[in-house]
């Protein structure tokens, strides 16, 4: 019983932290079109900037992480506007454009911090939740909380609002939608700026229990490109689905099986793509 | 149905390959004694086979691969293995690790046959993270922590035993690698204007027009992820057998595909000879800026990415085509929008 209210609990924190990274990459995709390999990248950039901005102004780790966030819900918009909008339409020149924007920010984060890694204090320090043997981190706890209530509240906007409806009808016609007098071109900055600072959370939260590395936006955009793949491409639900299966498994394989962590979700990635080549909730043709 | 294709090849193209390849030649008298360049220019020559590869499969037939790590790995693993415990010489055993490489290619393909687009890009990514997971997991054949392969001294004779090289000297190493590359690229040329090139292309242009003008896409897209896994997999070999050992690091890191990516985009997706010449670029200043550390990976991927954005053919296709038009005094056309995705 133990191990199942455990497997419960810390597949649910970590379950809930991939779907963060993964709906921002799927929103992206849903409006513009574009598979954005630099996500991860933006989950690494803002982590490094909330530690460098409390190794050098001495912030605290809130007003550093706002920073954080801030900063990548600011790139992300200006890199799109950029290097990808002018790119047009040609899927495959922007696919390895986003490829190369992320090896850009590797090596420019090796460059400004080097190779070590690096770990931020955590929000709450010390301190558990007990659920009888188990104890949680508040950290971690919180974390599990953020995510939830981000994801809650993204959803209420996505269906509530007027940009919300806006970016629904982008990820149905772009052209549809400007015929309709939205304002495709911002609705789109918007995403992005949404999306970046979603990862940009997922990614700090990271690197308070983790760490963070030049090379740690290769996790995230992994997790995040095969989840939405797995959910379906353009298929929001399908990507929450998908990074709770994907969280789940790889929390029972390490508690089962450690050595084979990775594998697992690999393998049912690839047998879920060999049934279902659209993923789960994906539309069969676009 | 299909058109005759001009001929692009001018007597200036031809003089520069002649002079390139001449040079190439020459490397090792140029440089005598200088182990480290000649080594240099074995590494461009693996790295060039690589990029052609690349190249067959994502910028001639269109499949995107993120993955080619994992053929250069199957490649280089089943090279090292045979050769280091059954003796084989490395001269059979690399074609061996090419013939694994497409078999691990026929393995990708089948599932990939299905899917299109980011689908299967991801599918080559997964293969090639799964199969690094996998040696890690099996530690297979090794000594060496998390399935690397490396040097065991036999405690009974005292006997080093590691996975030999290809000759025990430096320029014919250098040679064998010069060869093998310049063989690759000619049949990949002869490849690529061939009824099979055309096929490989009019996929990669619309898959549902090509099938509707009777192209067998299946049997295509077969085809180029196994020569493409062939070709890759002999690169891997002859890397694993430069540098003698072996490890999921060394030869299915993700950086490996991503350069092979960066290389072609230097050079020009869909123009065989211009990853060779993006391979060379990036390994030259991979290995020979050394003394600025990591600003030359940085230079090299902000390039890559500015080619991408301003010289989408790549320079070297770029250069040929204006060399062509300025030679017959024309004005070259603006690049046509989505001629070459």
């Amino acid at each position: 019983m133990e191990v199942i209210a455990e497997v419960l609990i810390f597949g649910f924190l970590i379950s809930s932290l991939y779907a963060l990274v993964s709906v921002g990459f799927s929103m992206i995709f849903g409006v513009a079109g574009v598979l954005n390999l630099a996500h991860g990248a933006m989950a690494m950039f803002a982590a490094y900037i909330a530690s460098w901005a409390i190794m050098t102004f001495g912030l605290g780790f809130l007003p550093a992480s706002i920073l954080g966030v801030l900063g990548v819900a600011l790139i992300s918009p200006i890199l799109y506007w950029v290097i990808i909008r002018p790119l047009g339409e040609k899927p495959v020149v922007v696919f390895l454009a986003t490829l190369l924007l992320g090896v850009i920010f590797e090596q420019a984060m090796i460059l400004a911090f080097g190779f070590n890694a690096r770990v931020l204090p955590p929000i709450i320090k010390g301190g558990f939740i007990v659920f009888g043997d188990i104890r949680i981190l508040y950290n971690r706890a919180l974390a599990g909380a953020v995510a939830v209530i981000l994801i809650g509240l993204l959803w209420l906007f996505i269906t509530r609002t007027k940009y919300g409806k806006a970016i629904q009808g982008i990820s149905m016609s772009t052209k549809g939608a400007a015929l309709s007098g939205i304002p495709t071109h911002k609705i789109i900055l918007l995403v992005w700026a949404i999306s970046g600072a979603l990862a940009a959370i997922a990614g700090l939260f990271s690197a308070s229990f983790l760490g963070v590395s030049p090379l740690a936006d290769r996790e995230f955009t992994v997790i995040a490109f095969s989840t939405v793949v797995l959910g379906g491409l353009g298929s929001l639900p399908g990507s929450l689905l998908a990074a709770f299966i994907i969280g789940y498994v790889e929390t029972i394989t390490v508690q089962f099986a450690p050595e084979a962590r990775g594998l697992a979700s690999l393998a049912i990635l690839i047998v879920v793509l060999i049934l279902r080549p659209q993923g789960l909730f994906g539309r069969a043709h676009e | 149905m299909i058109l005759k294709r001009a001929r692009t090849l001018t007597w200036v193209s031809a003089a520069i390959i002649l002079i390139s390849l001449g040079f190439l030649i020459l490397v090792p008298q140029l440089f005598v004694g200088n182990s480290f360049l000649i080594s240099t220019f074995v590494f461009a020559n693996i790295y060039s086979i690589l990029a052609m590869s690349w190249d067959l499969l994502s910028g001639y037939t269109g499949q995107i691969s993120f993955g080619h790590s994992f053929f250069f790995g199957i490649g280089a693993y089943t090279s090292a293995l045979l050769s280091m415990h059954l003796g084989w010489s490395p001269l059979y055993t690399i074609p061996l690790g090419g013939v694994m490489a497409s078999l691990g290619g026929l393995l990708v393909a089948t599932p990939a046959l299905r899917l299109r687009g980011p689908y299967l890009s991801l599918i080559t990514l997964v293969s090639a993270l799964g199969i690094d997971q996998l040696i890690r997991v099996l530690k297979l054949g090794s000594t060496g922590a998390e399935g690397a392969i490396q040097c065991e001294i036999d405690l009974a004779t005292g006997v080093n035993h590691c996975v030999p090289p290809i000759s025990a000297n430096e320029v014919e190493v250098y040679y064998f690698a010069l060869g093998l590359m310049v063989c690759i690229a000619i049949f990949l040329i002869f490849l690529v204007r061939s009824r099979i090139g055309l096929a490989f292309e009019a996929i990669r242009d619309d898959e549902e027009a090509a099938e509707a003008a009777g192209i067998d896409a299946k049997k295509y897209k077969i085809l180029a992820f196994m020569i493409s896994g062939f070709l890759a997999g002999l690169a891997g070999a002859v890397m694993v057998h430069k540098m003698q050992q072996a490890s999921p690091g060394l030869v299915l890191d993700l950086n490996i595909s991503i350069e092979a990516i960066v290389a072609s985009v230097l050079g020009g997706m869909g123009t065989i000879l211009g990853p060779v010449g993006g391979a060379y670029f990036y390994i030259l200043i991979r290995e020979l800026l050394r003394p600025f550390g990591q600003w030359r990976l940085f230079a090299v991927f902000v390039i890559a990415l500015l080619i991408l954005l301003f010289i989408p053919r790549g320079v070297l296709a770029e250069i040929r085509l204006r060399l062509m038009h300025w030679i017959k005094s024309e004005k070259p056309k603006e690049p046509q929008q989505g001629a070459r995705a």
